[in-house]
């Protein structure tokens, strides 16, 4: 006696036997089952989200439409607030102000943080000392960083202070020019050290190999740099360039404690006036309305950032 | 087997959800009774009583003196930082969440008023406001609102001139008693010491140009002039107005200031007296103490009245800080029984031990006072604030006043704008 190991085609099994009707809708039941366990799952998320980053959008712009007093919302004023904003010369000059402030403090700090990530990626002595001696300003509230510049840049006792030049005594905070200057190398002077540890991360992952064969082919450090480094980096460098951005537009502590906007408003930004239209001035719908154009503001330049970055990729 | 199972969720989830929401209610409740009766009240001020600072260990001594007395009410202290306090107090009032007491400084006053974060007093305190109102020097027409009192000073102050009679001996110069010799001796403070200024004028607009509208005001009203009318429309930008920007200019243009004055805040004056960089000030007299703390400084800091003319000194305006009851207090009582204490004769004196000058007339003759140290100093600065004294200007956008003001003073004095048109430009910007 053989036993086969297969099963005649003819008699099917037990377990295969034709079922009745109804399996078929508890099949697209368990279907619908695991395409929504998912999204179950991904709900509690959302809402979290949601609730901590939509909600409070949402509710700028709902209150930039809307008449204030004190947190009471009132009635709705359409585009009133942006009109005093955007239709104002003052406005205008503002918005020119922390452009300024933005782009000149980007200027500053992205090639040196590039530079110092270079110079703390390369064997050398005492390197890690370097490396928290760099980062050190990080860890400095806004707050104390604008006291401790003010101290050192007073002309009479501070150890920074120009004093008197050519005869001439020079207050760096009493000249519009050299306050907003002085402005641009304090955030310059506290942002940097974030800048530079993400851009030396990003140095620590181009494979050694790449910069040893471009040196094999004659290329020079600069040339390697260029063609072989900067294009590794770029991704890092375009987010710290979107990161830095949003923290600059946004930045309040800085500004408030060491020029307070002055003087004759020359770093008065946007991001202080929204700052004393709610705080100071309790006129939260206009203060709303200066958030949202600062949230434009981010919005364009990350965008604009992607897609510089996308745009290189294809390169 | 099943039913089990989900009839112990529903237990264990319900208890969670118990063990959530318990501790949140708790966070939520800023005040109530505990089953003893005691109330408990909180007091939201910017003084801090662990701090080494002279008023916060008065305050810290006050309070527990308070608690002491009576088991009926317990006061806790929670101290916010003097910048933020308002607006924490407005936010957290809103939402139900205000303090039972609150200390408010007099030009702030309006705004809480209109913010609704304080309840009026005459309910609870009956005919004792009364007793408060006669023997108070500071001006009562500065916490009433539509009738209705609505916080009571507990300190007062004025603006006087410091100066440094060290300095002033230096070069033979005896005390200004007009505007003209504070501009004269200013500048030849500035020409024949080592002081970088002569008399400090704080033009920043850090703290919303706050130093500038303590000077602006009395300058104003010195020349005849009203910062605000009876509606609160501003009238500043005219004749008065323009003087006292010119009062300023003619220190400025006689070199008693220079652009340091750009960046100088009511602090910055402050510790530039105490550190011997500024020679003469119109300063609080709040502060005198702390700027007679610095290295060789001490008693060679005096203060007078600034003078004006030949007819009288500089008038001054009188403010200080208030203690109201919330709008959210849910024992009105005892928060006022709080404020009883608070106002009272023994606690004043203390604070004034801390180099507070008290706000009640009958503290400058009890013993305890005259045995202060200071007592006849603090009480010519009463005798100056009763003569000429006046409550500062409340309005329920200070700060926007404010800061419009001192953006108008940096023009006309250091870029040479025409000072009307500065502050029309300013008297535009508030009212709009």
């Amino acid at each position: 006696m053989t036993m086969s190991l297969t099963t005649p085609p003819t008699a099917p099994p037990p377990s295969r036997a034709p079922r009745p009707p109804a399996t078929v809708p508890a099949t697209r039941r368990r279907s619908l089952r695991s395409s929504r366990l998912p999204l179950a799952l991904l709900a509690p998320a959302v809402a979290l989200v949601a609730l901590v980053s939509v909600f409070p959008i949402l509710f700028a712009l709902n209150l930039s439409v809307h008449e204030t007093r004190y947190t009471q919302v009132g009635d709705l004023v359409g585009l009133q607030h942006y009109l005093s904003v955007l239709g104002t010369a003052q406005g205008w000059a503002m918005i020119g102000r922390s452009m300024v402030y933005v782009v000149g403090s980007l200027v500053l700090a992205l090639p040196l943080a590039v530079g110092l990530a270079h110079l703390l990626d390369r064997p050398a002595r005492l390197r890690r000392v370097f490396r928290v001696l760099i980062l050190m300003p990080w860890v400095i509230s806004q707050t104390v960083a604008a006291l401790l510049w003010r101290w050192l840049l007073n002309p009479d006792y501070g150890p920074l202070g120009l004093g008197s030049l050519g005869g001439q005594r020079v207050d760096v905070l009493a000249d519009p020019v050299l306050a907003m200057v002085a402005l641009v190398l304090v955030n310059v002077w506290l942002s940097y050290p974030l800048a530079t540890i993400l851009v030396l991360a990003a140095l620590q992952g181009v494979p050694a190999e790449l910069h040893e064969a471009a040196e094999v082919d004659g290329a020079t450090a600069f040339r390697r740099f260029r063609s072989v480094t900067l294009p590794m980096i770029a991704p890092t460098v375009f987010v710290v360039a979107i990161m830095l951005t949003l923290l600059y537009f946004n930045m309040v502590t800085l500004v408030l404690t060491f020029t307070g906007g002055g003087p004759f408003s020359a770093t008065q930004l946007v991001s202080l006036e929204a700052y004393q239209q709610s705080f100071s001035y309790f006129n939260l719908g206009l203060g709303a309305a200066y958030s949202v154009i600062l949230f434009v503001f981010n919005v364009v330049f990350g965008l604009a950032y992607i897609r510089m970055l996308r745009g290189d990729r294809d390169v | 087997m099943r039913t089990h199972l989900t009839a112990r969720r529903a237990a264990v989830a319900l208890a969670a959800a118990v063990a959530l929401t318990v501790p949140l209610a708790a966070c939520g409740t800023s005040s109530g009774a505990e089953p003893g009766g005691t109330s408990q009240l909180e007091l939201w001020t910017f003084l801090d009583p662990a701090s080494d600072d002279a008023r916060g260990k008065a305050l810290k001594q006050v309070v527990e003196g308070f608690n002491a007395s009576q088991d009926d009410v317990e006061v806790t202290v929670r101290s916010i930082n003097y910048a933020q306090i308002d607006a924490e107090v407005i936010r957290a009032t809103s939402s139900g969440q205000g303090p039972d007491i609150l200390n408010v400084y007099s030009t702030q006053l309006a705004t809480h008023v209109d913010a609704g974060t304080l309840q009026p007093l005459a309910d609870v305190a009956g005919a004792d406001l009364d007793t408060l109102k006669d023997d108070s020097i500071f001006p009562f027409d500065g916490v009433t609102f539509d009738g209705e009192v609505m916080s009571v000073p507990w300190e007062v102050r004025a603006w006087m001139l410091w100066y440094r009679q060290d300095l002033l001996d230096q070069i033979g110069a005896s005390l200004p008693t007009t505007s003209a010799e504070l501009v004269d001796v200013a500048a030849r403070l500035v020409a024949e010491t080592d002081v970088t200024t002569g008399l400090a004028i704080g033009f920043s607009d850090q703290g919303l140009g706050a130093d500038f509208v303590e000077k602006f005001i009395p300058f104003t009203w010195a020349n005849g002039g009203e910062v605000l009318d009876g509606a609160g429309e501003p009238v500043f930008a005219d004749d008065a107005g323009v003087a006292a920007l010119g009062m300023m200019a003619d220190l400025h243009d006689a070199g008693a200031f220079g652009d340091e004055a750009l960046s100088m805040t009511a602090d910055d004056v402050v510790q530039g007296v105490a550190a011997g960089t500024i020679a003469m000030a119109i300063e609080g007299t709040q502060r005198v103490g702390a700027a007679r703390a610095g290295d060789g400084i001490g008693d060679n800091l005096q203060v007078a009245p600034a003078p004006f003319d030949a007819s009288g000194p500089l008038p001054t305006a009188v403010a200080g800080q208030t203690m109201g009851i919330g709008a959210n207090s849910a024992d009105p009582e005892g928060a006022w029984k709080f404020i009883e204490y608070y106002t009272s004769v023994e606690s004043a004196t203390a604070f004034a031990e801390a180099g507070v000058l008290p706000s009640r007339s009958s503290v400058y003759d009890t013993d305890a006072f005259s045995a202060l140290g200071n007592a006849d100093e603090l009480r010519g600065w009463r005798e100056y604030i009763a003569e000429h004294g006046r409550a500062e200007v409340t309005s329920t956008r200070f700060n926007e006043l404010s800061s419009a003001l001192v953006s108008a003073g940096q023009k006309a004095v250091f870029q040479g704008e025409d000072p009307l048109a500065a502050l029309t430009a300013a008297a535009s910007a508030y009212g709009g």
